[in-house]
């Protein structure tokens, strides 16, 4: 039995059941990195001694009977903007080259308390900027199914290694779609939840009033049990929300009878690519065959999402990443004249351009003159489109769309032109300026063999009737891995 | 959607050098003529772009910073952490007498 092949709920039950040892699992999946590493580079940092010392300990609590929750003993991953105490975290960013956090994130602790055995640091797009992972540091990740393309991203790494089998689940973070877009780039799962409903705590921020991290897994199942665990109310987090739903497999049911799907019509028109929306359109008919109600929509606005969203998180990451200076942490240039000058020399040295662009459009809308112009606008734009999602959900359960207008570029066909790529976001970015959980499951290959996302919206608080969805869509299809594609010859 | 084109053949936004530098100054950047040139260009066209906000009619309507209504958490004022200065010292690049390094700044 090859074990690479198992979910992380089906491995989780067979260390549970004694079957195999947390430790064979995490041998497992560092052979599989091995192998997979040198044509994917997904990992920025791994952590073979640590992982296998993690395992032998969760081993035993499972033994004495201390962990018993359905992910004890599975290896994941982690994106590296989330802090791991001991354990290199640099945002793919050459600011934090060799950063080591003295605390570990709130999500990544609810995860080791259930029993998690953490292999290593997924790459990124330096600070989560950007859908490709191509402006990491360290270098670019490749997609899975054909390595001549992007992951996308920013948590490329970690739906990579997911798609890989190099893990079998992983944490990211979701601003604009970096967790939904990636997770259909690669074929795998991936849910933003709800802002606030996981704790930001030693998440390394970029747009605070966005970010929210988020599960990857193989599928709809895993995904539900994992944000079981990472879901819960931090002090910690001054935007941390106290929910009680948060037994989210409890909605993992195939009746979809009465369940209102809407697909806003905007999500269908110019831009989206033949196939991707053939696929979607086709996902939507099988929603329909089991009961659901399906119809089109105007939600409206949709257009002004994307920029408005590079106004509010260019203006917030202007703000959060002032800490990086050359003082406290990270990277201090080897000369300069002053106090000053040793502040510009280090950031300038040490972040990248699309990073330089966003914290310089933030400053710039953020300065005395244009802050009404340019910020405050944004800012009602954004209660504009909370509104019209508002009107949606008085109709509908949920929403359902592509996840991205296409499916992954080729690698370094992206960055020359940012204002596309940006765009490339234009059906994610809405779900995080009004705050809702958001779904990605695939639904697809196109021609070329390249997966597409199907991307399902809720309202605040309603992931339930996401996972629900989703699952009752999943149980359809065979889950397909990029090796079978292989295989099949496609 | 009717804005999918992103090469505008007119800039309505041209950025000055003045503006640049005061950006760079805000922004705590340092910028070689090239890189400024190049951020001249990339922010005008963003700001041309972005500048699509303004169809839309937001009289009356309020700035929005939080989807809810969340306000300042507040808590008693006790220390609840231990003394971990010397973890968070750990990582500084420059370090003197349990202190930050930084470069002198004031004669």
């Amino acid at each position: 039995m090859d074990l690479t092949k198992m979910t992380a709920l089906e491995l989780g039950k067979m260390i549970r059941a004694g079957e195999i040892s947390a430790v064979e699992a995490a041998r497992t999946a560092l052979e599989q990195i091995k192998k997979k590493e040198p044509d994917l580079h997904s990992f920025v940092t791994i952590d073979e001694e640590g992982a296998l010392r993690q395992a032998k300990a969760v081993q035993k609590q499972i033994e004495a009977g201390v962990l018993t929750g359905p992910l004890a003993g599975v290896p994941m991953a982690v994106k590296d903007n989330l802090c791991t105490e001991g354990l290199r975290t640099t945002c793919s960013s050459k600011i934090l080259e060799g950063f080591v956090p003295p605390y570990t994130a709130q999500a990544v602790c609810n995860l080791q308390q259930a029993g998690a055995v953490i292999l290593g640091k997924t790459n990124m797009d330096e600070f989560a900027m950007g859908s490709t992972t191509e402006t990491s540091y360290v270098g670019a990740t490749k997609n899975p199914w054909n390595t001549a393309h992007v992951p996308g991203g920013s948590s490329g790494g970690s739906c990579a290694a997911v798609a890989a089998e190099e893990c079998f689940y992983a944490l990211g973070s979701d601003t604009g779609g970096s967790i939904r877009q990636p997770s259909g780039f690669c074929g795998v799962t991936g849910i933003k939840p709800t802002y606030g409903t996981v704790s930001r705590y030693g998440l390394i921020a970029y747009g605070s009033s966005l970010d929210q991290v988020g599960p990857i897994g193989k599928d709809v199942s895993d995904c539900a049990a994992i944000l079981e665990v990472i879901a819960s109310y931090d002090k910690k987090d001054s935007t941390s929300v106290k929910r009680r739903d948060t037994d989210f497999t409890a909605a993992l049911t195939e009746d979809l009878r009465g369940l209102r799907i809407g697909l806003p019509r905007e999500y269908f028109g110019e831009g989206l690519d033949r196939e991707v929306k053939e696929a979607v359109l086709a996902a939507a008919r099988v929603l329909k065959e089991q009961g659901a109600v399906v119809e089109s929509f105007d939600l409206g606005l949709v257009e002004y999402a994307v920029p408005a969203y590079y106004v509010i998180a260019s203006a917030e990451a202007s703000s959060n990443l002032a800490r990086f200076d050359g003082v406290k942490y990270g990277h201090r240039a080897a000369e300069f004249e002053g106090l000053h000058h040793m502040y510009k020399k280090s950031r300038s040295e040490g972040f990248g351009a699309e990073v330089k662009r966003r914290i310089m459009l933030g400053s710039f809308v953020l300065s005395s003159g244009y802050y009404d112009a340019y910020y405050l606008k944004a800012l009602r734009t954004k209660a504009l489109i909370k509104q019209a999602f508002d009107r949606a959900f008085e109709t509908y359960d949920i929403l359902l769309g592509p996840t991205a207008p296409a499916t992954a570029p080729k690698l370094g066909e992206s960055l020359k032109d940012p204002i596309k790529m940006y765009l490339g976001d234009i059906y994610t970015i809405s779900a995080n300026l009004a705050g809702l959980p958001g779904i990605s499951l695939p639904c697809g290959t196109d021609s070329r063999g390249l997966p597409i996302g199907l991307q399902l919206i809720g309202n605040c608080f309603e992931e339930k009737k996401l996972f629900r969805a989703a699952y009752g869509f999943e149980k359809t299809r065979p889950r397909r891995t990029p090796d079978q594609a292989e295989r099949s010859g496609k | 959607m009717k804005h999918q084109g992103t090469e505008t053949l007119e800039r309505k936004n041209v950025i000055s050098d003045e503006t640049i530098e005061y950006v760079g100054i805000l922004a705590k950047l340092e910028l070689s003529e090239a890189e400024k040139e190049q951020a001249k260009q990339d922010m005008g066209r963003m700001l041309d772009y972005i500048d699509m906000l303004n169809e839309l009619d937001t009289e009356g309507v309020a700035p929005m910073s939080h989807i809810f209504p969340v306000h300042n958490v507040f808590r008693e004022d006790v220390v609840e952490n231990g003394d971990e200065s010397r973890a968070m010292l750990n990582n500084a690049p420059e370090r003197k007498d349990g202190c930050f390094k930084v470069p002198k700044t004031v004669e």
